[in-house]
């Protein structure tokens, strides 16, 4: 029984290691060149995959809820800069067809979602560093 | 409402146990959330959204040892691909109402109910005898009838 135990903790260990691995080999890359757009989205995706992982597993192998905690925090940024990129995209591709008033609205929004990208961007990267 | 339910491996003998059990509870999660699908409610819908992607990964650490996961496991991409979509023009329509964009509130909300009208066919569609969670369903011990 408690070798059955010892053999689950030791899996999910290593299968909580491989995607810790992960995540920072993306986190290493992207604080190389913050701006890289390709970089942060898979720096993204790891650490959506590494947060999965934790949910599934982080009990199991004895993980502290403090780096669950952190790794939420870093996904929950990393989130914020993809949301503000992603909805500048649709604000120009809403652009493209827009007139009148709606061509206005859309102006400033995109004003202030230029604005937030590039701030969301800065606290992401300060995130990581620390 | 978004956080992912607790597990326990009790029951556990092995990993490969420990993964079928991982699939249930992910699988049964978003199961139980998907009337989000038919209510008019962003946050339902998010959360139902990251359940079928806590089950899409959990599909995905399976698949190397599971290849027919594999129909479940692209649907489930796909799935939470339009709910994205969905979820960015519900984030849209929010700040346009913040920022007075009254058009653009209006357009994104159209665009929003669009995709999620796309998630709900994917949905329906993967549960069908030959579907895309057949095979899921048989590894989760999951079985369903439709009257």
């Amino acid at each position: 029984m408690i070798e059955r135990r010892a053999q689950l903790v030791e899996w999910a260990q290593a299968v909580i290691g491989a995607h810790v691995d992960a995540a920072g080999e993306a986190i290493t890359q992207f604080c190389a060149k913050p701006a890289s757009a390709k970089r942060l989205h898979r720096t993204r995706r790891r650490l959506a995959r590494l947060r999965a992982v934790l949910e599934d597993l982080a009990v199991l192998a004895g993980v502290t809820g403090t780096f669950s905690e952190r790794i939420r925090r870093v996904h929950k940024r990393a989130g914020k800069v993809r949301d503000a990129d992603v909805l500048l995209e649709r604000v120009e591709s809403y652009c493209q067809d827009a007139a009148g008033q709606e061509r206005d609205e859309l102006a400033r929004l995109r004003t202030m979602l230029r604005k937030r990208a590039k701030r969301m961007r800065r606290k992401l990267t300060r995130e990581l560093q620390k | 409402m978004k956080n992912a339910l607790e597990l326990r491996f009790a029951s556990a003998a092995d990993p490969p146990d420990a993964q079928r059990h991982i699939v249930r509870v992910r699988f049964a999660e978003a199961v139980r959330k998907q009337t989000a699908l038919d209510l008019h409610d962003d946050e339902a819908l998010h959360a139902f959204r990251l359940a079928c992607k806590r089950l899409r990964f959990a599909l995905e650490r399976l698949r190397p040892r599971a290849p027919e996961m594999k129909r479940a496991q692209t649907l489930l991409s796909r799935l939470t691909g339009e709910l994205g979509l969905a979820h960015d023009c519900a984030q849209l329509g929010l700040l346009a109402d913040e920022c007075n964009a009254p058009l653009v509130a209006a357009r994104a909300r159209r665009d929003r109910d669009r995709y999620v009208i796309r998630a709900r066919r994917l949905w329906r569609h993967a549960f069908r005898e030959t579907g895309e969670f057949a095979q899921l369903a048989a590894y989760a011990g999951f079985t369903w009838s439709v009257s």
